[in-house]
């Protein structure tokens, strides 16, 4: 806006300015200002300014007076469209810059600009002027000459120095340069004055002196570019205009024209060579800062750099050293110069022959070298010197330039890598280990020297996959833990086997690392290995000595057990028949004889003792000692065994006392092994107490300590412990005791007739169970020993399918039984082969049969029947409990008996075995059943049972007719048959009579399937004979006996029952 | 009218007391009067006093054992005329030697044979 308004006003002034300045009773002006002003505005402000051109236009004719006709639109439009053209022009073809610093701007102002462009101005001012009546068409072409003039002028005087003043200028200003402006500017203003007013100097004025200002005009265009030009010519423009209208000055001519034609080409001239001189001292100036500024830059480089840059001549004399050169050797550049080059170098080096660099060939003047020079300080340093032969056209030698740098930190790090190396390469050499190095593929890129002794030279592994000679089973772990290496950067340790050439085998044990690349180089995998070939032996035979003697050991151990029928038999007849003879039963004994034979008595006992202990410690070690727990008192257990000792006790009147917690539950643990530890136990301390003395036993069931091993329990153990007011045993002797054979020396000992193996077994047994034994005494007599052990207890819970150490599966049963003291049953049947799980309440056993799926419930005989009711209905509405077989125990003549229970049928004879019972048959001696024979005359039936069978696992032998089944039974010996009654040639009824008729296959058993009705008579006929008769078509029944019948036959087969 | 000749003395020094029993009483039908000791030092000590004709010495007994107190009793000058036989159960090779060795007569091996332990008794105090 304010440019805008600027320029309206400045517009405005120069349209009186000109009008003030017009000739010819003002018709005419020589210079128009407002055209210049157009012109400057446009090309300041570009082509969009020209609707404030053309208002100021209008504005300025308003108000001059003259009316809004066509002049002023004409003037208006002229003056936009003028300079717009103008510009145009300048842009197109002179790429016009407004400062005007060029020649070639200059050169096209004046010509498209003043000469060209006005042109249009002066034709719309004509034009407007005919339109509105002032002048005729025909006075066309002179009349736009007579308006080109001023515009012209304009552009020369007006345009410029407003673009001058509106550029900025390169100069720079200080006091002098304005003192400078001062002097040229009133110099000029008094030639001017002179030369056109001449009123300081009479005589003058008719002198042609218009030249006067010209030295000074020429000042202000060299010493301040345009700007000065531009103002130079303005005011001695104005003044001589000024001057001429007062009728004065050189230009005055008697025709007004003449006059006006004069002072238009002197200022004409004035203009245009000030502007020309202005861009060309410019241009001058431009030209010379850039290559000052282009010097300095260079300047900078060669100067500042740290690299040292010298110029020497053919003779090695010295021209040009730069800053850097000059630090180094601590000398001015002024020393420096004239001096010889090489005398900085080392004296080695000096005898660098010129003559060599003077030969280095003209395409490539370069030879760069290391050398070590001695630095002013008397260090030496090493540094890469580059000489450059610079040459002229024809290949003679200007001069040398060197540009040396200092390389001492990259020559040490060189050294020391070079170290570095020695000492790797020492290291790895001599090592036993072997060291390999390998890129990301595994691909080997060195092998330290000891491979050859494993692969071969380590020359020619160079290149070769590390995975090649690894064994087949351990290739793909190997590569494995490679990959690993190089993902998490080390690696673990691995041992592997090599297939070396030769066909032996090695085994290697190798850990790598993984080492990264620097500088985006890929990394590496360094990897130490070992032979360990002798050690994996040495290993292997160790492990073969180890298992030999092991098995040796059970070997041994496996004989005393089997030996102890044969040691015993003879036993039995020296205890037995000694026995008899001391019990007088054939006749009396005198003293002596009694002495005698019970001396053989005691003797047959003590070795009894002494076998059994054998053959116990023997079983244990042979792993043939079986731990059968159940639950039982462990109060009650004590005191069965201080009973036993009591014999022993009272005849040193020792006191047996027993401190256990009246509380305690019932344990499920061995309770034999129990006792027979306690036993050994308490008779040690009687033993070794004098008379008089105490045994005392106490026991606990504490949380398990890390004293015990952890057992599947987890959480609770039996704490024992018997201690005694005897002799004690010394503490050197604590382990001792408990080896085999070892006795304390002691006459308590000896007198007691101990078998040494006591407490070697005690421990045994203690182990077996899960528990450990110790003893806590001083060794002081009278203090006496205190025995302890502890046994691990397991909860009540066995698993559904817990296996035994043979492997086999035990099928469970849930015994309900209510008084768990008494573990008759339960001893029964897991020497039957059963596993068992007690419990003692209804609801228990609905919940465990859901849980645990047994194969059978089992009720002890203290069972009401109340209660057994209860029991069935339960079942009976739960999913898991009505299909589960119930079956009542007893004993009969002590022995246990099986009756199954069922909700709705008869309860059958019972059976002696549990299997039998269940499964309803009677007893077989327990075969298994592989083959069945099918006899039935309709094929589609017989298929079906044949599929059946068959998947089952059975053999299936068909017959169509009874005759045909006869034989077949006779032949085959089957182990079952499933028998139809409607048969040809032979009845059914027939078949089942011949064959029980004989013997050989009167004990097979038969299922009758049949689709006849049978009759009471024959009903009964039949059932005593058979396993069961079967109403045909119905599928889920038939099934159902077969399933429970083959069910039985695999229990049969995995519970081997002894009788 | 002759008198009785004096009736051999056996000192049997034998920890066990059935073992004791048994040779004491065939010892003893057989006529001869038997001395009794259960450990090698009362052995000695009885052997010193009453001075018998003959020892058998249990090689295995509690505190010294029969080897060394063979020894002892032979190096010392009011015994070591005194024959010992070497009572033992353990009838490896070279426990002869090493009974022989300690200044042992013979020895014999247990469980002894009833029938002709007497006999051979006998024969030692003769040939002494």
């Amino acid at each position: 806006m304010v440019r805008i308004a600027f320029i309206t006003a400045l517009y405005f002034f120069g349209g009186m300015l000109g009008k003030a300045g017009s000739f010819m009773s003002g018709n005419v002006a020589l210079v128009w200002p407002p055209a210049g002003i157009a012109l400057a505005a446009i090309i300041l402000f570009g082509y969009r300014f020209w609707p404030w051109v053309a208002l100021g236009a209008s504005m300025f004719s308003v108000m001059d007076g003259r009316p809004m006709g066509f002049f002023t639109l004409g003037t208006a439009i002229g003056n936009s469209i003028g300079a717009i053209t103008c510009a145009f022009l300048l842009e197109r073809f002179v790429k016009f810059r407004k400062s005007m610093d060029r020649v070639r701007d200059v050169a096209g102002f004046v010509v498209l600009a003043c000469l060209l462009g006005t042109t249009v101005n002066a034709a719309f001012n004509v034009v407007g002027l005919i339109y509105s009546g002032v002048i005729n068409w025909e006075n066309l072409f002179p009349k736009v000459v007579e308006w080109w003039v001023p515009n012209a002028m304009a552009g020369l005087v007006v345009a410029p120095f407003m673009l001058a003043w509106a550029s900025p200028s390169g100069i720079k200003w200080n006091w002098k340069r304005v003192l400078e402006a001062v002097a040229c500017s009133l110099g000029l203003g008094a030639g001017t004055l002179i030369s056109f007013n001449s009123w300081f100097v009479q005589g003058l004025q008719n002198y042609p002196l218009a030249y006067l200002p010209y030295p000074f005009l020429v000042w202000g265009a060299l010493r301040f570019g345009q700007r000065g030009a531009t103002t130079g010519t303005l005011l001695v423009s104005a003044v001589a205009i000024c001057q001429l209208l007062q009728g004065r000055g050189p230009f005055l001519a008697p025709m007004e024209k003449e006059s006006l034609m004069l002072i238009g080409s002197y200022i004409g001239i004035v203009a245009f060579t000030n502007m020309l001189l202005a861009a060309a001292a410019t241009e001058k100036w431009n030209a010379q800062r850039a290559v000052s500024q282009s010097e300095e830059r260079y300047r900078g480089v060669v100067e500042n750099q740290t690299q040292m840059i010298c110029r020497f001549d053919r003779a090695g004399t010295i021209t040009f050293v730069n800053d850097a050169y000059c630090r180094f050797q601590s000398r001015p550049r002024s020393e420096l110069i004239g001096s010889a080059f090489l005398d900085a170098f080392a004296p080695e080096d000096r005898d660098i022959p010129l003559g060599y660099f003077e030969r280095l060939p003209k395409e490539d003047p370069v030879l760069t070298y290391d050398t070590k020079v001695v630095a002013p300080d008397g260090k030496p340093v090493w540094q890469q010197c580059t000489v450059q032969r610079i040459c002229a056209h024809d290949g003679t030698t200007l001069e040398f330039q060197a540009v040396l740098q200092d390389i001492t930190s990259r020559k040490m790090a060189e050294q020391s890598l070079r170290k570095t190396e020695e000492m790797f390469r020492l290291i790895t050499e001599n090592v036993s280990d072997l060291i390999s190095v390998s890129d990301a593929q595994g691909k080997r890129l060195y092998t330290s020297p000891n491979f050859k002794q494993i692969l071969g030279d380590p020359q020619s592994l160079i290149g070769t996959d590390s995975f090649e000679h690894i064994h087949p089973d351990d290739a793909e772990r190997v590569k494995k833990v490679f990959y690993d290496t190089i993902a998490s950067g080390t690696g673990k340790r691995i041992e592997y086997r090599l297939l070396v050439p030769g066909g032996r085998v090695r085994y290697i044990e190798s850990q790598g690392n993984f080492v990264r690349g620097e500088y985006g180089q890929p990394g590496k995998v360094v990897t130490i290995s070992r032979d360990v070939t002798e050690r994996k032996h040495a290993e292997a035979a160790l492990q073969q000595a180890k298992e030999a003697a092991e098995g040796a050991n059970r070997a041994k151990s496996q004989f005393l057990a089997n030996m102890s029928h044969e040691l015993r038999t003879p036993l039995n007849a020296i205890i037995g028949f000694s026995e008899v003879l001391s019990d007088q039963t054939f006749g009396n004994l005198n003293d002596r004889q009694l002495r005698y034979t019970n001396n053989i008595l005691n003797s047959g006992r003590h070795l009894l003792t002494l076998i059994n202990d054998i053959l116990d410690l023997a079983k244990v070690e042979a792993g043939r000692m079986e731990v059968v727990r159940a639950l039982f008192s462990v109060q009650t257990a004590i005191t069965d065994v201080q009973n036993i000792a009591k014999a022993l006790a009272n005849k040193k009147k020792i006191a047996l006392v027993a401190e256990v917690d009246s509380a305690m539950p019932k344990i499920f643990a061995d309770q034999g092994k129990f006792k027979q530890i306690l036993y050994n136990l308490l008779s040690n301390a009687v033993k070794f107490t004098p008379d008089n003395g105490t045994v005392t036993v106490t026991a606990e069931i504490a949380e398990a300590t890390n004293g015990g091993p952890p057992s599947r329990g987890r959480g609770s153990e039996l704490r024992v412990s018997v201690s005694d007011t005897g002799i004690g045993i010394r503490k050197e002797n604590h382990e001792r005791i408990f080896l085999e054979f070892e006795q304390v020396d002691s006459s308590y000992a000896r007198q007691e007739q101990g078998t040494g193996l006591g407490l070697a077994l005690t421990r045994k047994l203690v182990e077996l169970h899960g528990g450990k034994i110790w003893v806590d005494s001083e060794g002081v007599e009278g203090k006496g020993s205190t025995f302890k052990f502890v046994l691990p207890l397991e909860p009540d819970k066995i698993d559904a399918a817990p296996n035994d150490p043979d492997g086999v599966l035990r099928p469970l049963v849930l015994l309900f039984q209510q008084t768990p003291r008494d573990q008759s049953i339960s001893q029964y049947l897991q020497h039957a082969g059963y596993a068992i799980s007690v419990v003692s309440s209804p609801a228990e056993i609905v919940q465990k049969a859901g849980e645990l799926l047994p194969y059978a419930v089992l009720i002890s005989p203290e069972i009401v029947e109340p209660t057994v009711d209860e029991l069935l209905k339960l079942l009976a509405v739960s999913p898991a409990g009505d299909k589960l077989p119930v079956v009542r125990t007893y004993f009969e003549r002590g022995v246990l008996r099986f009756t199954l229970l069922a909700t709705d049928e008869v309860t059958l004879a019972s059976r002696q075995r549990l299997a039998d019972a269940i499964s309803k048959r009677d007893s077989t001696p327990g075969r298994e059943v592989r083959t069945v024979l099918v006899a039935d005359d309709e094929p589609l039936m017989v298929e079906i049972l044949e599929r059946f069978l068959q998947q089952a696992g059975f053999n299936v032998i068909r017959a169509f007719d009874g005759r045909r089944a006869v034989e077949l039974a006779q032949e085959t010996d089957p182990d079952l048959m499933i028998l139809d009654l409607k048969l040809p040639q032979l009845s059914g009824f027939d078949v089942v009579e011949q064959l029980r008729a004989n013997p050989k296959t009167q004990p097979l058993p038969i299922i009758v399937h049949t689709g006849m009705a049978l009759t009471d008579q024959e009903r009964n006929r039949l059932t005593h004979q058979l396993l069961t008769v079967l109403p045909k078509f119905n599928r889920e029944s038939l099934f159902q006996h077969l399933a429970s019948f083959t069910r039985g036959a695999e229990n049969d087969r995995k519970t081997p029952v002894t009788r | 009218m002759k008198a009785k000749p004096k009736l051999p003395k056996i000192l049997i020094i034998e920890d066990n007391p059935l073992n004791m029993e048994l040779a004491a009483d065939l010892l003893m039908v057989a006529g001869y009067q038997v001395l009794q000791a259960a450990t090698a030092e009362k052995g000695i000590q009885l052997a010193r006093a009453l001075l018998p004709d003959l020892i058998l010495m249990d090689t295995s007994l509690p505190g010294m054992d029969g080897l060394q107190a063979t020894r002892i009793l032979k190096s010392d000058s009011a015994t070591e005329h005194i024959p010992v036989i070497s009572l033992t159960a353990n009838a490896m090779k070279g426990d002869e030697e090493t009974a022989r060795a300690a200044g042992a007569l013979a020895y014999v091996t247990k469980p002894i044979d009833t029938r002709t332990f007497v006999q051979s008794i006998s024969a030692y105090l003769k040939a002494a």
